[in-house]
């Protein structure tokens, strides 16, 4: 599956950035090959409006889920309307939150 | 002729002045600019007052003539608008944050399709009204006020800077600070009063004015509010950078006490009639250079030993 996570820097040593609108990095990871495309985050000095843009490139890339920390309330209208499954993890590494993921051990954000 | 009534610090004394200072103005109109707490009216009391909706123009977007472009989005500065492109998963939306809008009319402007039309959002009122100068002459009263939960307040200053006379004295009490609604009320002003405190924290937010006024280009000097001494780091501040310093008022129970019950300075007060007449002149009569060498030798104050006996 397809997943997406806001990090703090660039795969493989990453950690999970809570901050979802201002995070550093989005990363898309293929859980079958563990192939990682990661871009940096253009929005995470805007003035406004940062969550509006990121919720929209994550959901203009359509992956299976979604995990992140905290979703501010523009971008979760955003992610709710695009029905893809927003999971809390805490500021675990990447390869942990995605093992959780794989292994039901997050929760899904009822957004 | 504009003058505007501005500070860096909060609560320095700009309503005090700037009321006092229309009361002895004929021919006056008076603008509350701070939209975000006016409170000129408590003491210049107008009447008879009108209300005018202060709107925003926001975009209304016809998602059956949208094509998903993204162009409105993407030129969007305040990142106010999201397009979720047409997929396999349904036929796409635009969302438009509101709060996040600023109303520039960019996206109405460039989209391709014309899919987007202008609505006005209402985010406060302009007032307008009558009260009584001193000369009892009729003057017009104008503030708006900023609707709760609303935090853009510059369109509802233009809105209410668009009402301005320029046929009379114009009087504006600008709101606090240094940023975007203290620069859209001073804007254009012919004159700015910079209203301070002669403490630390009324010296540190006075300079940050100067260099916003400075930069600005606008002529300026500076009242000192409840003053203590003659000389005090405010006159100290201004003598250095030669900015003229038009009035220094004591710091007084009795008027902090009238001030607390809605009456106006010239009112508790009456000696403070000429000063404020004498500081109206001044303005009138620049440039600041003959400002500068006039008044900064005379300090005037309303209580020519005011100074000598440290009465409160």
């Amino acid at each position: 599956m397809q997943v997406c996570i806001s990090a703090n820097s660039e795969y493989p040593d990453a950690q999970m950035d809570a901050k979802f609108g201002r995070c550093q990095y989005l990363l898309f990871i293929d859980t079958d090959t563990m192939k990682v495309e990661s871009f940096p985050n253009a929005y995470k000095d805007a003035q406004s409006g940062a969550g509006t843009q990121v919720a929209q490139e994550v959901i203009s890339r359509n992956p299976d889920a979604l995990i992140t920390g905290h979703v501010g309330p523009h971008a979760a209208e955003l992610l709710k309307s695009s029905r893809i499954p927003v999971y809390s993890a805490e500021e675990v590494t990447v390869r942990t939150a995605i093992d959780d993921l794989l292994n039901d051990r997050l929760k899904q954000q009822d957004l | 002729m504009v003058i505007a009534v501005a500070s860096g610090k909060g609560g320095t004394g700009k309503t005090t002045i700037s009321t006092s200072l229309a009361l002895v103005t004929p021919q006056v109109q008076f603008i509350d600019a701070d939209v975000e707490e006016p409170n000129a009216h408590i003491f210049l009391q107008p009447d008879h007052l009108i209300q005018q909706s202060a709107a925003l123009k926001i975009p209304s977007i016809d998602l059956s003539v949208c094509t998903r472009c993204g162009l409105c989005q993407e030129i969007c500065e305040f990142n106010a608008l999201a397009v979720l492109p047409e997929s396999e998963k349904g036929p796409g939306n635009v969302f438009l944050f509101e709060t996040l809008c600023h109303g520039c009319g960019a996206c109405y402007h460039l989209c391709p399709e014309n899919a987007i039309t202008e609505r006005a959002k209402e985010i406060g009122i302009v007032e307008s009204g009558v009260f009584q100068n001193l000369q009892d002459e009729n003057c017009e009263f104008i503030h708006g006020v900023l609707n709760l939960n609303e935090s853009l307040t510059t369109p509802v200053i233009k809105d209410v800077k668009e009402q301005i006379d320029s046929q009379k004295t114009v009087i504006i009490d600008a709101p606090p600070g240094t940023s975007c609604p203290m620069i859209e009320a001073v804007e254009d002003s012919d004159f700015c009063i910079l209203v301070t405190e002669p403490t630390p924290f009324g010296l540190h937010d006075l300079d940050l004015a100067v260099e916003v006024i400075r930069q600005m280009d606008i002529p300026h000097g500076v009242i000192v509010n409840r003053s203590q001494d003659r000389h005090n780091i405010i006159t100290d501040y201004c003598g250095k950078r030669n900015i003229p310093i038009l009035l220094q008022i004591p710091y007084s129970k009795r008027i902090a006490e009238g001030y607390s019950k809605g009456i106006p300075l010239v009112k508790i007060d009456p000696h403070y009639i000429k000063q404020f007449q004498e500081v109206l002149v001044a303005i009138q009569n620049q440039p600041p250079k003959d400002i500068s060498s006039a008044l900064n030798e005379s300090l005037l104050y309303a209580d020519p030993h005011f100074f000598d006996e440290n009465a409160q």
